[in-house]
């Protein structure tokens, strides 16, 4: 390899550097502000924004779909969780960024109406709040502060078989900031189908 | 509605594979360097997870002795592979015939991450493909007759394959029955884990995204990682081929 080959492949080598350290910038991380949103179209044909939820003490953002297994087997839980934290104050927000055809919205308005959706189930088709929040899989959990700061990212628990939990790190989270407390985990790696950025 | 679902459906399938093949393709110079990151950040130069000194020895035999002689003893140590394929030794010239994968039992056994190391460290002297994988992650199942295939194009070339799911174990029947329709002949796995934050920890799965395929050279050196599932058949067909052909160093 001559000197300049090498230089050129040391040259490449940094631009690679380079343009991963951007990929990697996408997202936002433990005690970053959330990135707002507004405008959102939801099942109920709304218009929806992070302003809205301004009285909740927590917000439960779920970047989730139709199509994923991994979702689908995570409906239930949050529905549950909707229930039993309505009253200290936590909204759960669910939103789709995937335009896959199982995905849109028409298919999101069946799916909340056959699982009895009781919080919000946007739809993001320019995908703008995944890359915002840095979604990789669903489903992919931000948990939103009373200061809305980024307070937990990963995954509701540890296992897609909900007989199999041990650990709830989604209502542990939850449960701490609660009651003032830092979460016992902060993040979590998320488990489910990768987003489908185009 | 209702009354049109079923062409609905058939429009759907038609426009659904394109989207996913130009997103694909849309995002692969990102998710090629995100790729490499991955290597890096996870993994390091740290060979298989969990190789262990006593290895070492082993590695010197690779380096020195080659590959012939592995072979050898992984057959001696019950071979690579639970399904009985030989090993990457010399072979007659009969290469352009597929392996007899009709003729082989294919089988899928639960595992720990010990268990699951063991079985990769067993397979020193080989390359090792190892492909991540799930029933619910649809492009994973659409990716996987690839992994098939390179492991019918390259055994002989002393390719490994070795599949891990992480479907929950409770699911091992329709876990077997796709492999056997896949012709998953092969050493295949399942976390006994299943599909949770403790599979992803314990077997080092970086930030837990399926598809995930991992090359390891022949002495159990960590080759390349594909993730994040925004990779082509054709870049792993490269790396493989890289991994299989590059000349020995020194």
């Amino acid at each position: 390899m001559s000197g300049k080959t090498r230089l050129a492949f040391l040259a490449a080598l940094l631009s690679m550097a380079v343009a991963t350290a951007a990929v990697w910038a996408a997202g936002v991380k433990i005690g970053d502000k959330a990135p707002s949103f507004s405008g959102i179209i939801g099942v109920d044909d709304k218009q929806h924004s992070l302003d809205e939820y301004k009285d909740a003490e927590l917000i439960v953002l779920v970047f989730t779909c139709n199509h994923c297994p991994v979702a689908v087997a995570y409906e239930d839980r949050l529905v549950e969780l909707q229930k039993d934290y309505q009253a200290k104050g936590v909204q759960v927000v669910a939103v789709n960024v995937n335009n896959i055809p199982a995905d849109r919205l028409e298919k999101m308005k069946e799916r909340a109406k056959q699982k009895g959706f009781n919080f919000p189930y946007l739809y993001d088709p320019t995908q703008k709040m995944g890359h915002d929040y840095g979604a990789k899989v669903t489903p992919h959990i931000f948990v939103l502060d009373k200061n809305r700061k980024i307070a937990y990212i990963g995954a509701i628990d540890d296992n897609n078989n909900p007989a199999k939990v041990k650990t709830r790190y989604l209502r542990n989270a939850l449960d701490a900031l609660l009651a003032g407390k830092k979460p016992p985990k902060a993040e979590t790696p998320a488990r489910g189908c990768t987003v489908k950025y185009e | 509605m209702a009354a049109g679902s079923a062409a609905e459906a058939v429009r759907l399938t038609k426009l659904l594979r394109p989207m996913v093949t130009i997103s694909t393709e849309r995002h692969i110079a990102q998710h090629v360097t995100r790729g490499s990151l991955t290597v890096l950040s996870f993994h390091g130069a740290a060979g298989f997870p969990g190789a262990s000194s006593a290895s070492r020895t082993r590695q010197f035999v690779a380096r020195f002795l080659g590959p012939v002689f592995l072979a050898g003893t992984c057959a001696l140590m019950g071979g690579c592979w639970s399904s009985g394929e030989p090993g990457p030794g010399p072979k007659p010239a009969v290469s352009d015939k597929p392996p007899a994968a009709t003729v082989k039992p294919i089988s899928v056994r639960l595992v720990d991450e010990k268990e699951f190391r063991q079985a990769l460290e067993r397979c020193r002297g080989s390359a090792v493909l190892v492909d991540y994988w799930a029933l619910w992650c649809s492009e994973c199942m659409q990716r996987f007759p690839h992994t098939v295939w390179l492991h019918r194009q390259y055994s002989d070339r002393g390719l490994r394959v070795v599949s891990l799911s992480l479907d929950d174990p409770s699911d091992e029947a329709q876990v077997l029955k796709f492999l056997t329709a896949k012709g998953a002949d092969f050493d295949n796995f399942i976390s006994r884990y299943g599909g949770s934050t403790q599979t992803i920890e314990n077997f080092g799965l970086g930030d837990g995204a399926l598809p995930r395929i991992e090359l390891y050279d022949r002495d159990g050196k960590l080759f390349k990682v594909f993730s994040a599932g925004s990779f082509t058949d054709q870049q792993v067909e490269e790396a493989v081929k890289e991994l299989l052909f590059k000349q020995p160093a020194g």
